[in-house]
């Protein structure tokens, strides 16, 4: 069956209507709970974790390697639970990394920004110009976070196939609307779409085993085949080949690997300066 | 329902029928190869397949227009599309226009084998969706 | 994850574009020497030594005027002294005939001939200038015999009753009055000469005015004729440039006078400029045709699928019944992989060579050739939108003069705007024609799509005007298409209905006229 990835600002009910929905299809709902096993599964500081994603800053902040890092962790554990199908994502920014997969229904839901200070004070216990203020930053940091990392505009309605505006509709009927889309033939899974989706899991599973010790490593998949570009100095290439080939060589499911090398420009010449 | 599978193959590219041919009778298929769409139509007019595997983006007639043609002479038969213009958009259109799946080029003759077993399952019991893979 | 690698440039096209850089770096080095070779003569220096000149001149009518002046000044006082001399004399002879007459005192008589000896002596340096070696011959030698013929008179005079007193009076007589006749017409001539020439001297001095002030004011108007039209000309040619440079002809400006000026440095920068531009030029150019690029990769590696899948579905059959096969089937098959392998190939060869940054190369082109490899170039991506395209050609049209890549840029363009105004399923038209006027060939690429407003026909051309969306378009196809076929000595034109949809023309002049490119090409007035 397919999976629905919901996207909405923070306090437009998207974790009710996706708790709803999921529990509607008898679906998994996969929601923010899921940063707590992944900063288990690969030792990361929930916090950071959090903030990476643009909630809840924390005091330090994240830098951009940082939230490359974190985020290259939590993409490959989110994809492999899209991948078991049946499933209702929120709150992980799922829909930037499934964007051409055809079995994902995108949905966006829509509150208007008076509703959402509303939640918001209620929520908080604060008052209006604190609970705006808040909602405020958290917009931002959430926007720089789309742009920095998928160069996407996250309330762009062209990236989504369904926007719910959910001061026309309620959620009761919201729930319905999503739950009766993901119904039609269209957003079956396929072979096409279940290879994209395989490709993808594998790719990010192998990024992220290569994270700590090659950031910069581009990796694409393609059936089992696996394609890492890396950048490095013209006389460590080999060795950097084989590091690589030695780490992405660990993840199930690479059936053949290619490692390419890149010259890494930027290095040399800082090395020629020194 | 006899083991025998009868699928019609279209490609416009004339290698692919060629190499599909033997690929799939391997597996107990009897398999009718067309290179022109035109041509397979008026064969899918005149007899009921069980699987038709049919290209996308051919001159004169689409595959979607394979695809419906289909649909009107017999519902049961399953309809996989192949493609190399495979797009999320085109996907989508070939599944609610009721294909069976959707596969992009290049596959390899396993990758079709596999798919079709699912459409054989899916045609023996029609009730159950197709998960297992049988080939 | 995307895999955001860079296709390698390919060399060659590099080694040209480089080689042809270094050939306008080299113009415009030479342009440069050539400009700075040349002796200095600012309009600086034009206008103070101008000015100097007129200068000096006013000074030299002054001087002239004061040494003018001042003569006359002499003159007017030694006729002043003259006249008290002739006054003096004249006084002394009253005196002397009174003495004649009525026997009177000859000693006032005396007394003014001693005046008349003072003033003379006095002035006798004028007087040498104005009488000359008269002074010494006649007036002096004349005073003092007079003098002497008085001075013997009064002895006379104070000896009474000396004998032939009478006689003697009468022989001293004769002679005084000869000199003393001589003296007083000796000096009145004297004066009127002074005086005639003290009136030539101020009808000189008049003249010299009014012909220094005609001379002046001649000069004064060549001056400003000269450094007028010498900076005017200039500015009109550097004016000649700014249109030739708008029309896009970038070569650099070269010497046109004998001397180095203020406007040389402008030229200099003016060629800097240039080059400048032309880098942009080519850059744009080509950062342009890599959009269309883009555009037709989605094509490129849709269509590349084909080969790719016949290729993979029979290496596998290889792989599956190698050992089942006779040696005809393998061969067939091994046939079909080295044929399709060859098909991807030129499915990316195309695309290649066209996005290859080459030099301008121009050479005669057979347009029907270029369009049917553009539309070839195109062909994946018009399957893609599932339009039509039909093309037709008259046979046998001359060649035009050009740079196929540049022109195909500019085809190509055309083409892909046509598919994006044409509704799913639609159909393109594109035709070879000879144009309406003589000597030159059309190309009509036609729409049936939503057509321009009216409104909007007049700016399609303009730099960063575009219908599409943010993102779609920069709005520098029309713009950078009608750049190049300008510099083809041609244009491009478009007619368009609302609904019905639209044509754009590219009319390009045949080969009887070879075009350089960016060289003295028929400005757009000789063809609109």
């Amino acid at each position: 069956m397919s999976v629905i990835a919901i996207s909405a600002w923070s306090h437009c009910h998207g974790e009710e209507i996706a708790r709803r929905v999921a529990r509607k299809l008898n679906f998994r709902s996969l929601g923010p709970e899921l940063l707590g096993e992944v900063a288990d599964r690969w030792q990361l500081p929930l916090p950071k974790l959090v903030a990476a994603l643009g909630k809840q800053q924390t005091l330090l902040g994240v830098t951009p390697r940082e939230r490359r890092r974190l985020l290259a962790y939590l993409e490959a554990a989110v994809l492999e639970k899209l991948a078991q199908d049946k499933v209702v994502t929120w709150g992980l920014g799922a829909h930037f990394y499934v964007m051409g997969v055809s079995h994902v229904l995108k949905v966006r839901l829509v509150l208007d920004w008076e509703a959402r200070v509303r939640a918001m004070m209620e929520e908080g216990g604060m008052n209006e110009a604190a609970a705006a203020k808040a909602l405020k930053k958290e917009d931002e940091a959430r926007a720089r976070m789309a742009h920095e990392i998928y160069r996407k505009q996250e309330d762009d309605p062209t990236l989504y196939d369904l926007t719910i505006n959910l001061m026309q509709i309620d959620i009761e009927q919201a729930v319905e609307i999503v739950a009766e889309a993901v119904q039609h033939k269209r957003f079956k899974p396929m072979t096409f779409s279940r290879k994209l989706m395989k490709d993808q899991v594998l790719a990010t599973q192998v990024k992220a085993e290569l994270f700590s010790r090659h950031p910069d490593a581009q990796v694409s998949a393609d059936g089992g085949q696996v394609l890492v570009t890396v950048p490095a100095v013209r006389r460590d290439q080999e060795k950097k080949i084989s590091a690589v080939r030695d780490l992405a060589r660990k993840v199930k499911g690479v059936a053949s690997l290619k490692v390419e090398v890149v010259n890494d420009f930027l290095e040399e010449a800082a090395e020629s300066m020194r | 329902m006899s083991d025998t599978l009868e699928v019609l193959v279209l490609d416009d590219e004339p290698i692919v029928g060629k190499r599909l041919k033997p690929a799939l009778a391997k597996v107990g298929c009897a398999v009718e190869v067309f290179d022109s769409p035109a041509a397979a139509l008026a064969r899918i007019a005149e007899k009921e397949f069980d699987v038709v595997v049919t290209d996308i983006r051919m001159d004169e007639i689409d595959g979607m227009q394979v695809l419906e043609a289909v649909n009107r002479k017999s519902l049961r038969t399953k309809v996989i599309m192949i493609t190399g213009y495979a797009m999320m958009s085109l996907a989508r259109e070939a599944m609610e226009k009721g294909a069976f799946d959707f596969i992009a080029k290049p596959f390899t003759p396993e990758d079709l084998r596999e798919v079709i077993g699912r459409a054989a399952q899916a045609l023996r019991s029609p009730a159950e969706p197709p998960s297992a893979l049988a080939g | 994850m995307p895999d955001d690698k860079q296709p390698a440039e390919p060399e060659r096209g590099q080694a040209a574009t480089v080689e042809g850089r270094y050939e306008r770096i080299k113009a415009a080095e030479a342009a440069r020497q050539a400009l700075l070779t040349r002796p200095r003569f600012s309009f600086r220096t034009q206008i103070f030594l101008g000015f100097f000149l007129a200068f000096l001149f006013s000074f030299g009518i002054a001087t002239s005027m004061v040494i003018t002046i001042y003569l006359v000044e002499n003159k007017m006082k030694f006729l002043e002294i003259a006249s008290e001399y002739v006054t003096e004399i004249q006084q002394a002879r009253r005196f002397e005939k009174n003495y004649f007459l009525y026997g009177t005192n000859l000693q006032d008589a005396l007394e003014q001939v001693y005046l008349a000896k003072t003033i003379l002596e006095k002035n006798s340096d004028e007087l040498l200038r104005v009488a000359g070696d008269k002074r010494d011959s006649m007036i002096i030698p004349h005073l003092q015999r007079y003098e002497e013929l008085l001075k013997r008179l009064a002895a006379l005079e104070s000896e009474p009753d000396s004998p032939r007193l009478n006689q003697k009076k009468k022989e001293i007589e004769m002679e005084v009055r000869q000199h003393g006749q001589e003296m007083v017409s000796f000096a009145q001539d004297v004066m009127t000469k002074e005086k005639e020439s003290m009136a030539r001297m101020v009808a000189r001095s008049r003249n010299i005015h009014v012909l220094s002030f005609a001379v002046a004011s001649i000069f004064m108007v060549y001056i400003a004729y000269f450094l007028g039209s010498s900076l005017l000309g200039t500015v009109n040619r550097f004016q000649g440039y700014a249109q030739r440079i708008a029309a896009g002809d970038f070569t650099p400006i070269t010497p046109i006078r004998r001397f180095r000026d203020e406007f040389t440095e402008l030229a200099i920068t003016i060629n800097q400029m240039l080059q400048e531009l032309e880098a942009h030029e080519a850059t744009l150019v080509q950062s342009h045709k890599m959009r269309a690029v883009g555009t037709l990769t989605a094509g490129v590696a849709h269509e590349l699928n084909n080969p790719l899948n016949n290729i993979t579905l029979t290496a596998h059959a290889l792989l599956e019944d190698y050992r089942e096969m006779n040696d005809d089937d393998r061969r067939e098959m091994l046939g079909d992989l080295v044929n399709e392998a060859g098909r991807a190939q030129s499915i990316i060869k195309n695309l290649l060579d066209f996005a290859r940054e080459s030099g301008a190369q121009v050479e005669p082109l057979d347009l029907v050739a270029l369009l049917k490899d553009t539309t070839h170039l195109a062909a994946n991506q018009i399957k893609l939108s599932g339009i039509k395209m039909e093309f037709s050609a008259t046979d046998n049209l001359p060649r035009v003069h050009g740079d196929a890549q540049q022109l195909q840029q500019v085809f190509l363009n055309l083409i892909l705007n046509a598919m994006d105004a044409s509704p799913k399923g639609g159909k393109i038209q594109v035709l070879v024609v000879p144009a309406d006027e003589p000597n030159f060939v059309a190309v009509k690429i036609i729409d049936f799509g939503s057509g321009i407003p009216e409104h909007i026909l007049g700016s399609i051309f303009d730099p960063f005007f575009t219908t599409k969306t943010k993102g779609k378009g920069t709005g520098l196809g029309l713009s950078v298409s009608q750049g190049i076929v300008a510099k083809h000595g041609g244009r491009i034109m478009v007619s368009s209905r609302e609904g019905q949809g639209s044509t754009f023309s590219v009319v390009l002049p045949i080969t009887t006229l070879p075009a350089r490119i960016g060289g003295n090409m028929p400005r757009s007035g000789a063809l609109s």
